[in-house]
């Protein structure tokens, strides 16, 4: 009998796709299939909330509120965080929320140039913002804009939503065993929910624009928010406006524009100041 | 946006390199598979009958090759979708080959013309810990059989094998 090792061709073992041509076409396939998960989980989670009633919400509030940061000790901290909610509850009288909703302002003592809604409606204006706004009329806007968000459960749809997409993507990325395959499904399930976040300020504007047209009789001021933000947070370039959570100043401006001319609203007025220990903060 | 760059910086860098490593893995693999033809293995547990052996011994080879990190993410892609994991098939093929080789460079020293009963073990190293670089061992192992040498004990190690059966 006669021993021999035949020689094996070579490449049998092996598949013959190149290794580039493979990632692509399965990096497309797993983010086009998160991308479609994600939103129809985001949808129903949005369309969930609305059955959420908003004590539920002041509920949940109850544990954030107790995150933020201390109440400031500053003299005039109680003077502003009042003339803050006077403001907010004026804007409401002339807008007015569902049933049951109500409006909480906070005066945070910190330099950050934002201002935030949250759940239950408590509605956070930093400092950092307040030196830097003109005039009554702007701040007015940003107001209106946060307690838009409230009206429209935004912080509640944020909530949600994170809560249903982390668990989803989590389960995805589970499937695998590298952290990797898990960061690109996490990476395009993010890019979704920016999408809904941008839709969301633009309803907020508008809303918020009404409410200060419905308290000032006209809507002027409220562009200067917007240039205000722009300078803080630096003019971005367009093609970063997909990865960004808030649209771009001077397209936000233009959508308010459009809607005060297609509402017939007069769009410059008196402008209110700001009182005096506002503009000395 | 900073961990999209140092994704893709690492998926360049695995993928360059690791293309390179294999390409040149593959390459002194042909080679010496060529060079060792001669020592034939055999997963078989006995060897022919009229086979005059002088001496049988284990031999043995072991490597443990790493995947690259393009691999990986090739590789985890392909647990969601399913199918053939061609990036880690030429990882273990070249594993194999490898562990075979030396097993044979061990059988060759000891003047060995074939292996019996050759059988491979494969482990994967650091198996389902998250962050961590996989790799895989193989480890081959059989009984060489040195024959009985004639009279004349000619100094043919390093020879190839195919010309002493011959002689």
């Amino acid at each position: 009998m006669e021993y021999q090792n035949p020689q094996v061709p070579e490449g049998i073992n092996v598949s013959k796709q190149h290794p580039l041509k493979e990632f692509a076409w399965m990096l497309a396939t797993v983010g086009a299939i998160t991308l479609a998960v994600v939103l129809l989980l985001s949808l129903l989670a949005g369309w969930l909330v609305k059955f959420v009633p908003f004590s539920v919400e002041q509920q949940l509030a109850s544990q954030v509120i107790q995150q933020l940061p201390p109440s400031a000790s500053g003299p005039n901290h109680l003077q502003v965080e009042t003339y803050l909610q006077q403001l907010a509850d004026k804007l409401v009288a002339n807008a007015p929320l569902p049933e049951g909703m109500t409006i909480t302002v906070h005066y945070v003592d910190d330099s950050t140039v934002n201002a935030a809604a949250t759940l239950g409606g408590h509605v956070l204006m930093y400092r950092g913002l307040l030196e830097k706004l003109p005039n009554e009329n702007a701040l007015a806007m940003v107001m209106a804009h946060e307690i838009a968000h409230v009206r429209h459960r935004d912080p509640m749809m944020s909530l949600g939503r994170g809560v249903v997409v982390t668990t989803a993507l989590a389960a995805l990325s589970g499937f695998s065993d590298t952290q990797l395959s898990g960061w690109v499904v996490g990476f395009s399930g993010n890019l979704t929910l920016l999408k809904f976040s941008r839709d969301q300020e633009h309803a907020a504007d508008e809303n918020g624009l009404l409410a200060v047209h419905a308290t000032y009789g006209h809507t002027g001021g409220s562009e200067q928010l917007f240039e205000v933000l722009a300078q803080a947070h630096g003019d971005r370039e367009a093609w970063a406006t997909f990865l960004a959570t808030h649209p771009l100043g001077d397209e936000r401006i233009a959508a308010l524009v459009e809607q005060a001319q297609r509402n017939g609203w007069q769009q410059s007025g008196p402008l209110t100041p700001l009182p005096e220990f506002v503009r000395q903060l | 946006m900073e961990n999209l760059i140092g994704f893709v910086t690492l998926l360049i860098l695995g993928y360059v390199f690791g293309r390179l490593a294999e390409r040149r893995h593959f390459r002194s693999i042909i080679k010496r598979e060529h060079q060792y033809a001669g020592t034939l293995t055999f997963s078989a547990k006995t060897p022919p009958a009229d086979m005059a052996v002088a001496n049988a011994r284990l031999v043995s080879g072991n490597v443990v090759v790493s995947v690259d990190y393009f691999k990986q993410v090739l590789a985890g892609l392909r647990a969601l979708l399913g199918g053939r994991v061609s990036a880690y098939e030429t990882l273990v093929e070249r594993a194999r080959r490898e562990a075979i080789l030396r097993m044979k460079e061990q059988a060759r020293q000891l003047d060995a013309e074939m292996i019996f009963n050759v059988k491979l073990e494969t482990a994967s190293i650091s198996k389902g810990e998250q962050q961590q670089v996989g790799s895989v061992e193989v480890f081959a192992y059989g009984t060489a059989l040195v024959p009985q040498k004639t009279a004349t004990a000619s100094p043919n190690l390093g020879q190839p094998m195919a010309s002493r059966e011959s002689a």
